[in-house]
């Protein structure tokens, strides 16, 4: 067998088929699961007076007496043909309720990372190069509280605090029909909430790893060459530095997709956590599923992108050289 | 040129707090390193070459605890100069090529970035242009083949002795008056070695100043340098011009490390010679000669009384009552 030459190319194949790999998985999974949860939907969806006949006819309707593994090829059918059916509840086109939702969730999601980014590698920073300082300590003892809050406890006190006391900003929703500037409003209490936690967890990573970096020789070649202090920290180490940070970029990515649903519940914004919340609910299973599946294509690409960053950054990764997230250290 | 020599060292210590306690690393180091000439510093592993090297560029770590004595270069007092003076100093005056060139070029950036950065932080008013064509010269100078494709590639990119070449030339692009090459070759295979020990030596025409040369090798120092120093448990033991050092040895340890590199080389089967008794714990509080409990020459004054540094020949001195 010829080994192929590894280069950024086939780092870039290699990655493509595991985001594949990672998104088939995780619908089988899915198949598999639903299976387990309790109760019939169309007898959910009926009521209890409703005969047995209309039950099996609905049950049909929505696909539902199919063996699992049919059902299984025929989503990933429907995912080929980028045709989800119709719900069953609305009437309308399943994949137009994805999409229509998307937007909100990806909003709310991305500018929760970029928060959490903006703030925590600075912080970081800053405690890196002042080690057992009193602003070192304090960002400690802040980040390990904020790490232990769950978000949705957050979610809540941050309401009761900003909306119901101080009436600094909007209660509820999205704001959908108003102007930018009012659906940015309505996005400041649900990013905060889902944002703090990763701050206090990027800037512990960010402190850890730049230590390290800061102990490397080649941060003293540096010195030794007279450049400036900030240069060093911020170009020579940072660039070093940000590669655990960038790695959990995309988990973390990945990982505010499923938290989103809880901010988007209490927030009663519309986006795929309250789709799918209300799916699951009503065992609307078809909904649930498309629901699901863009979260996790949602998911592979965010953690695709970080690999890219990834290589973008360490040359190593791009020469094949060296593993990813999964294989550091 | 003026008389008195670039860099002057006089009683130099540095303790390291480490969690087994007080470590003196160095203790007490005279050393002086004259105009124009490469100096080499001779010592085993532990004796302290590395500390006395990042000493005088103002970067011991910060576990480095107290430091006494002094350290002049130039008309500059090195240790009591504020942090700004000495950045302006290093990469300016004076540079240094780091041991293992594996770990002291940065993996994410290229070498054009390195050497480009060399430039911007001396400050020399230049523009981007200038710089790359700088540094483009430069990486000929030193024997990089292709240097315009090199200066775009990663230091993973490059073989250790490359990579080597590349330190070489950041060192040089500072035209400095103070080159500390610590151990430059000890990482590199043999047949590298001899290339960069040759390009050392040709760097003498382009480095005005002078060079500090760190080994544990007497036999590559006495291949390069002009004048000697040994080094032994942190401190200097004996310097001499090479010739002087070679041919008439004074202190009773300089006299073993030249055996056991003879011994090195006989073909006749003779048994490895090495110095019987093991270095003095750098933990350790020795009042005498720290040489004294290996020493076959050793009096009792020896082990309670520490021997000055003393001159017994022309620009030729030893720590030593013995010698």
């Amino acid at each position: 067998m010829t080994r192929v030459e590894p280069g950024p190319w086939r780092y870039f194949a290699s990655r493509v088929v595991t985001a594949a790999f990672i998104v088939v998985g995780a619908i089988t999974l899915l198949f598999v699961l639903t299976q387990l949860v309790r109760g019939n939907p169309a007898e959910v969806l009926l009521g209890p007076r409703a005969t047995a006949e209309a039950v099996a006819e609905f049950a049909r309707r929505m696909g539902l007496d199919l063996p699992v593994h049919e059902r299984l090829l025929q989503f990933f059918g429907q995912v080929i043909r980028g045709d989800f059916g119709v719900d069953i509840i609305s009437g309308r086109p399943i994949l137009d309720m994805v999409l229509e939702v998307m937007p909100f969730t990806l909003a709310l999601t991305f500018s929760a990372i970029a928060l959490a980014f903006l703030i925590g590698v600075p912080l970081g920073c800053y405690a890196a190069t002042h080690p057992n300082g009193v602003g070192d300590r304090i960002a400690a003892v802040l980040s390990v509280g904020l790490i232990s809050m769950p978000s949705f406890v957050v979610s809540i006190y941050l309401l009761l605090v900003f909306s119901i006391w101080l009436q600094w900003l909007p209660v509820l929703g999205a704001g959908g029909s108003g102007g930018i500037l009012d659906q940015l409003t309505r996005l400041v209490l649900p990013t905060s909430a889902l944002a703090i936690g990763w701050i206090g967890y990027v800037a512990r990573l960010t402190r850890s790893s730049m230590v390290e970096t800061l102990a490397e020789p080649y941060i003293r070649t540096s010195r030794a060459y007279g450049l400036a202090e900030s240069k060093i920290i911020y170009k020579y180490a940072l660039k070093n530095a940000c590669l655990p940070t960038l790695a959990v970029l995309g988990l973390g990515t990945g990982r505010l997709f499923g938290e989103a649903v809880f901010a988007e519940v209490i927030f009663a914004r519309p986006g795929l956590g309250t789709l799918i919340y209300t799916g699951i609910s009503t065992r609307n299973y078809p909904v649930v599923q498309a629901g699901v599946f863009a979260i996790v294509l949602l998911f592979a690409m965010a953690n695709l992108a970080t690999d890219m960053a990834y290589a973008w950054v360490d040359p190593r990764i791009r020469a094949g050289l060296r593993g990813t997230s999964a294989g550091r250290r | 040129m003026s008389e008195f020599p670039l860099l002057s060292i006089r009683g130099l210590g540095v303790d390291f707090t480490t969690s087994r306690g007080r470590a003196h690393v160095l203790r007490g180091v005279d050393l002086d390193i004259a105009r124009g000439r490469i100096v080499g510093l001779v010592g085993e592993s532990g004796s302290g070459k590395s500390t006395l090297a990042l000493a005088i560029l103002g970067l011991l770590p910060p576990n480095a605890g107290s430091v006494q004595g002094s350290i002049r270069f130039d008309d500059v007092d090195l240790l009591n100069s504020s942090a700004e003076s000495l950045r302006s100093l290093r990469g300016h005056r004076i540079a240094m090529i780091f041991q293992d060139p594996m770990t002291a070029l940065n993996p994410v950036f290229t070498v054009g970035t390195h050497l480009r950065d060399v430039l911007n932080a001396k400050g020399s008013g230049e523009d981007a242009m200038e710089h790359n064509k700088r540094a483009l010269e430069m990486l000929a100078k030193v024997g990089i083949p292709d240097p315009e494709q090199r200066l775009k590639a990663y230091p993973h990119e490059l073989s250790g002795g490359m990579r080597q070449r590349v330190m070489i030339a950041m060192a040089l692009l500072t035209t400095p008056d103070l080159l500390i090459a610590d151990e430059p070759t000890t990482a590199l295979d043999v047949t590298i070695e001899a290339q960069i020990v040759s390009l050392i030596r040709e760097m003498r025409t382009h480095v005005r100043g002078s060079i500090l040369f760190i080994s544990h090798s007497l036999g590559l120092v006495s291949e390069l340098c002009d004048d000697v120093a040994v080094m032994y448990a942190g401190a200097v033991v004996e310097q001499a011009p090479s010739v002087e050092l070679f041919a008439n040895p004074r202190h009773p340890y300089t006299r073993a490390l030249i055996d056991c590199e003879i011994g090195l080389d006989d073909d006749d089967g003779q048994k490895l010679r090495s110095i019987p008794g093991e270095v003095l714990d750098p933990l350790a509080v020795a009042p005498g000669c720290t040489f004294a409990a290996r020493c076959s020459l050793a009096e009792p004054r020896c082990h309670d009384q520490a021997p000055q540094f003393r001159s017994v020949a022309p620009k030729h001195g030893v720590a030593c009552f013995r010698a």
